[in-house]
């Protein structure tokens, strides 16, 4: 670096820390300052640069994706961190903010390699090691004992959802992003679940990974211009109890308390405003694709 | 202490999954009621709208006199055991007791006190410094307990509390269970899959399917009266018997024709199926296995319901015995003294007790003659 480029450098330092530093020379790569620093910009730098520099800011960094393989490598070691553990991520969401990356720490923290760190005030991920044969049942009971655990010590509702078994801190950030999307599809689909595996997605992940402009152009093609179909909370009912039974008319019209062919003339009028006739089962499967991809579409304008 | 009013209660996730339809429910202060169904019945999520950990859709949820549907969890006066427990492995069991509490800010002597209460009532006092480690799965599952009991809550909700235990470990705690509420006389609702459970635990049970409430009743009247299908089937290990039955309608009686035999009900089970116009429609005949005898006495002073069949299975279970049979295609099973001398390949004269004798349509599902 020569004394310009260093100029530059410290020119922004002073404009992102409120310092009033200059350089004075620059021999052998250091550069010699002059000038005030803010005490409390200093603690914070050092406070962030130890935090870096544990487990918990080594895994932060592996989950980001800052680190690249060789580098994880490198650090795993000095962390403690073995390369032929297998470890797997999960992901905890609460409705407010809450104390349950404590309450978790309490429980599950200090055996083994678990770690749990918060990354905001509703959110928590549990790097958990795993051991046995039978990890994913290990998995789901632990998500289902966090459940519960958060449930009755803090009264809170709260979501665990997790990613695929994987050796060595290497992996740990696939599993982390498998948790992660199992989240967001359970958030769009499968809202009853309150632990979700990455394996347990179903069609929902496929939708999921469809970019917005073909969803579009499917509601499109199935809705016309409108890109949604207009139904009522009934027969959202209708449909959803006909799905559940299995396209059976007779356990749906019993679910529904109505006689078999008011099911069946109200199948009939869905079909003259949709064009899509729900006992042919072709039909019946566009329609449950088109309510998904009509909800994926909701929320991804929701959240954009 | 608490009553709870549950008032035209549904739940309705965002994607129109139905979990709970239409639920009405008056339950009474220190009453033990228990949710019985099978998986994803609704029952799970009845118990977690109670709780506040599931938004209810619509209707109404009172706890006493206050109307809590959107009142915090925290603030509902209740206090929660699952079956998925955890205990502070590190920390001793007066602290598993206490942290709750701790993270709720409650003043030191106050936590002391409720603690020491809590493990009184639980005969945990002994063991309040020992480690979960070192505690049985059924003191274990007692420390739970004791963490919601520390609460003194005015309702306590269990969602199969047991259901992690070895068969011998819950019959043991569910006997700890019903000394907890005769102690503590508060407002108990438990959710079980298992109908033995039910039975033994509750004052009420509330059957479910499909989200729906199929039959509340008393535990005897549950097993003597079923409203239903379902609850006839669910309610009973072994399950009652099911058979296809055509009715014939002679003068004032009905006739059930079942394997080439009519068989004459009662006055009173007759009325009813005649004044429903089933005369010449097929029904579901249904008798639970201690009602069919093979003992001779009873053959003998039953024979309008006598019927042959052949065993294919015995199963001797110490103070009972279980006969398989098949009647028309249909299998039936038995539950006989130990002593019968009905072997596998036997053919047993079999008697039904009339009276005990249910009768469902076919189409409905309900019951016709109770």
């Amino acid at each position: 670096m020569n004394k310009r480029d260093a100029a530059e450098k410290i020119k922004d330092l002073n404009e992102l820390t409120g310092a009033g530093l200059k350089v004075e020379s620059i021999k052998n790569g250091d550069i010699t300052l002059h000038g005030t620093f803010p005490a409390d910009v200093l603690v914070r730098i050092i406070d962030e640069i130890k935090a870096a520099d544990s487990r918990e800011g080594f895994l932060r960094a592996v989950l980001e994706g800052r680190f690249t393989e060789t580098e994880i490598q490198e650090r795993a070691e000095r962390y403690g961190f073995s390369a032929e553990k297998r470890y797997a991520v999960l992901l905890i969401e609460q409705s407010k903010a809450g104390a349950s990356a404590t309450l978790l720490s309490e429980i599950f923290a200090g055996d083994g390699d678990n770690l749990i760190m918060p990354i905001n005030d509703h959110s928590a991920i549990f790097i958990k090691e795993l051991s046995g044969k039978k990890e994913k049942d290990m998995l789901n009971k632990t998500a289902e004992s966090i459940v519960s655990t958060v449930n009755t010590e803090l009264m809170e509702k709260v979501r665990v959802s997790y990613g695929r078994p994987v050796t060595g801190v290497v992996q740990i950030q696939e599993s982390y992003l498998q948790a992660k999307l199992a989240m967001e599809v359970a958030g769009i689909f499968y809202t009853e679940r309150y632990v979700i595996s990455c394996d347990e997605l179903g069609i929902g992940r496929l939708i999921a990974e469809l970019p917005v402009t073909l969803c579009e152009l499917f509601m499109d093609e199935i809705c016309g211009e409108k890109k949604k179909f207009s139904l009522s909370d009934d027969e959202l009912k209708m449909i959803n109890s006909y799905f559940d039974r299995n396209l059976s008319l007779a356990e749906t019209a019993r679910d529904l308390y109505i006689h078999r062919n008011t099911l069946t003339y109200r199948i009939e009028k869905l079909q003259k405003k949709t064009g899509l006739d729900i006992r042919n089962f072709d039909d019946a499967v566009t329609l449950k694709i088109a309510l998904m991809v009509d909800r994926y579409l909701e929320y991804k304008t929701a959240n954009s | 202490m608490a009553s709870l009013s549950l008032k035209n209660i549904c739940k309705v996730y965002p994607n129109g999954f139905e979990a709970v339809k239409d639920f009405n429910l008056e339950i009474a202060d220190q009453e033990f009621i228990i949710f019985v169904g099978p998986s994803g019945c609704g029952k799970s999520t009845t118990l977690r709208m109670i709780a506040g950990l599931e938004d209810i859709s619509s209707g109404e949820l009172r706890i006493g006199d206050r109307l809590v549907n959107d009142v915090e969890p925290k603030d509902r006066d209740i206090a929660m055991v699952f079956q998925n427990y955890a205990l502070y492995p590190h920390m001793t069991v007066y602290d598993n007791m206490a942290f709750g509490l701790k993270l709720r800010k409650v003043p030191s002597d106050e936590i002391d006190k409720m603690v020491k209460e809590a493990a009184k009532i639980l005969d945990l006092v002994p063991y309040l410094e020992r480690k979960p480690k070192a505690l049985s799965g059924g003191q274990r599952q007692r420390v739970a307990m004791g963490r919601a009991i520390v609460r003194n809550p005015k309702v306590f909700l269990m969602d199969e509390p047991l259901s992690n235990l070895d068969a011998k470990l819950r019959v043991q705690m569910r006997i700890e269970i019903a000394k907890l509420h005769q102690r503590l006389g508060t407002t108990i609702i438990y959710v079980t899959h298992d109908q033995t459970e039910a039975m033994t635990l509750g004052t009420r049970i509330v059957v479910m399917k499909d989200g729906v409430i199929q039959q509340v009743d008393t535990p005897q009247n549950l097993y003597d009266r079923p409203q239903n299908l379902f609850v006839a089937g669910f309610m009973g290990s072994p399950q009652m018997n099911f058979l296809d039955a055509v009715v014939e309608i002679q003068g004032e009686t009905a006739y059930l024709k079942i394997a080439n035999k009519a068989v004459p009900l009662p006055p009173e089970k007759s009325k009813k199926l005649i004044e429903g116009g089933y005369d010449g429609k097929t029904v579901t005949f249904g008798i639970r296995p201690e009602d069919v005898y093979d003992s001779e006495m009873m053959v003998e002073a039953s024979p309008t319901s006598v019927f042959e069949a052949s065993i294919r299975v015995y199963e001797l279970l110490g103070a009972e015995v279980y006969l398989y049979f098949d009647l028309d295609e249909f299998p039936m099973t038995a539950r006989v003294d130990p002593r019968t001398t009905a072997r596998p390949g036997d053919v047993v004269r079999f008697a039904f007790d009339t009276e005990k004798i249910h009768v469902f349509d076919k189409e409905t599902e309900h019951i016709i003659t109770n």
